[in-house]
């Protein structure tokens, strides 16, 4: 070890050793408490309260409770914002059209047959990370990303043209992604529809029944509690996200210049 | 018959990477996780297998578990000591050389179990495969030979035994 080295560590040590004192003194700020504060502790109480379910969101995991339940409105709009870019990246690349032949043969065969076989478990696994987003970290936009990463890998491997060869078109892809988004709306009004019908009352973005309104979303199934709207959120979030990403992906992974040459340039501008 | 016999293979596979990557025992997982899988499996079937199955392809899977623990056992631990021996002695002799070696199993997933196996042990990776001769371009770290032959019959041959078995 020379001298620089020697120096090297030594800082690197001192400066772990400064900042530990730093922090521990509360040099940078008070120190997280360790009782909790009162927002924190009424989400961990009501949040899986089967003992008063006026207040509760019926779901073991918190954060996918608040994500979209105690604040599901503005998920909603999240989820609408990230629709709105998907569209607006769509019409900037507007005359896109997906074309065969553009070349690109992918990796060796080795690479191709390994991922073949990862792909439906990549999907798998996607999938339930949605389903099980109420239980366990995790949810429908973790999990739709999750299975987007199918179409940047196959496109790497097999290359773009397989990927477009396979049917993943733009149209479809987007006809996935509004599937997805009219689910996550019709979910949210659905205990509205059925108020109407049954002439009581409800909320958009109902959950679990509240004071006045007595309508609950199925709570149970089999075994584990779904948390109500969250099981068809996650769901169709996932469905959208997978979708939304794909199709994003898709679009600008496409090279402007080998287009032009296949197209013929006024056509890709007009 | 043999398509419903593919779709189940799928499926199995899927299923049980799903119970084990969940480590699912709740109804409601499990439940869950047939709807999907089979919703995966319809997916990816034609992707993934191209001729329909038949019920005496399940001794594959024998020769799958059988090879499992030859390769594990067996090959790995002699190809480790091979290694061992070379890093640890005081003389290094090494030959390191780019060699062909040729295969002959005829689908994709038997020359990818192969290209896997040499690469995973140690001293021999796959750098290059030639789909249309049929032959892997193997980075060899004690090469005895330069004849394609005589390096599969050193390299890969065993691999091979068990990759035709498996999958033909």
């Amino acid at each position: 070890m020379n001298l620089r080295e020697a120096v090297i560590a030594v800082s690197i040590a001192l400066m772990i050793a400064l900042l530990a004192y730093t922090i521990g003194a509360g040099g940078l700020g008070p120190i997280a408490p360790s009782r909790l504060r009162d927002l924190a502790v009424s989400y961990l109480i009501n949040t899986y309260n089967p003992w008063n379910i006026t207040k509760s969101a019926l779901s073991l995991e918190a954060v996918t409770a608040i994500v979209w339940d105690y604040r599901g409105l503005d998920t909603f709009f999240e989820t609408s914002v990230l629709f709105v870019s998907i569209v607006g990246v769509a019409l900037v690349f507007r005359g896109y059209r997906e074309k065969l032949g553009l070349g690109g043969k992918g990796l060796s065969e080795i690479v191709k047959t390994s991922t073949k076989v990862l792909t439906p478990l990549i999907l798998i696994a996607g999938i339930s990370i949605a389903i099980h987003g109420h239980l366990t970290p995790g949810g429908g936009f973790q999990g739709g990303s999750f299975i987007a990463v199918l179409l940047v890998l196959m496109s790497v491997v097999f290359s773009l043209d397989f990927v477009i060869g396979s049917g993943l078109t733009s149209s479809k892809l987007l006809m996935l992604r509004s599937i997805g988004l009219v689910g996550v709306l019709s979910t949210s009004v659905a205990l509205v529809v059925l108020g109407i019908v049954l002439g009581t009352h409800a909320y958009i973005f109902q959950n679990i029944a509240r004071e006045g309104s007595p309508l609950s979303m199925p709570t149970w199934l089999l075994d584990r509690p779904t948390g109500g709207t969250l099981l068809f959120f996650n769901l169709f979030e996932a469905l959208a996200v997978a979708a939304g990403l794909s199709l994003a992906f898709l679009v600008l992974s496409l090279r402007e210049s080998e287009v032009e040459e296949a197209l013929g340039e006024s056509e890709w501008y007009e | 018959m043999g398509r419903v016999f593919s779709y189940l293979a799928v499926f199995s596979m899927i299923y049980s990477f799903y119970v084990v990557f969940t480590g699912a025992t709740s109804a409601f997982s499990l439940v869950l996780g047939v709807i999907a899988s089979a919703v995966a499996s319809v997916v990816v079937k034609p992707v993934l297998i191209s001729r329909d199955l038949k019920v005496s392809d399940a001794i594959r899977l024998f020769y799958l578990v059988a090879y499992y623990f030859y390769y594990m056992l067996v090959a790995e631990v002699k190809a480790h000591i091979g290694i061992a021996r070379i890093v640890l002695s005081r003389k290094i002799k090494i030959s390191p050389a780019i060699v062909e070696v040729p295969y002959y199993v005829g689908t994709s997933y038997g020359m990818t179990l192969i290209a896997g196996s040499i690469t995973n042990t140690p001293g021999t990776v796959v750098v290059q495969v030639d789909t249309k001769r049929k032959v892997f371009f193997v980075h060899w770290l004690t090469a005895t030979t330069y004849e394609p032959v005589k390096a599969r019959e050193e390299i890969s041959a065993e691999f091979e035994r068990y990759a035709q078995k498996i999958f033909g």
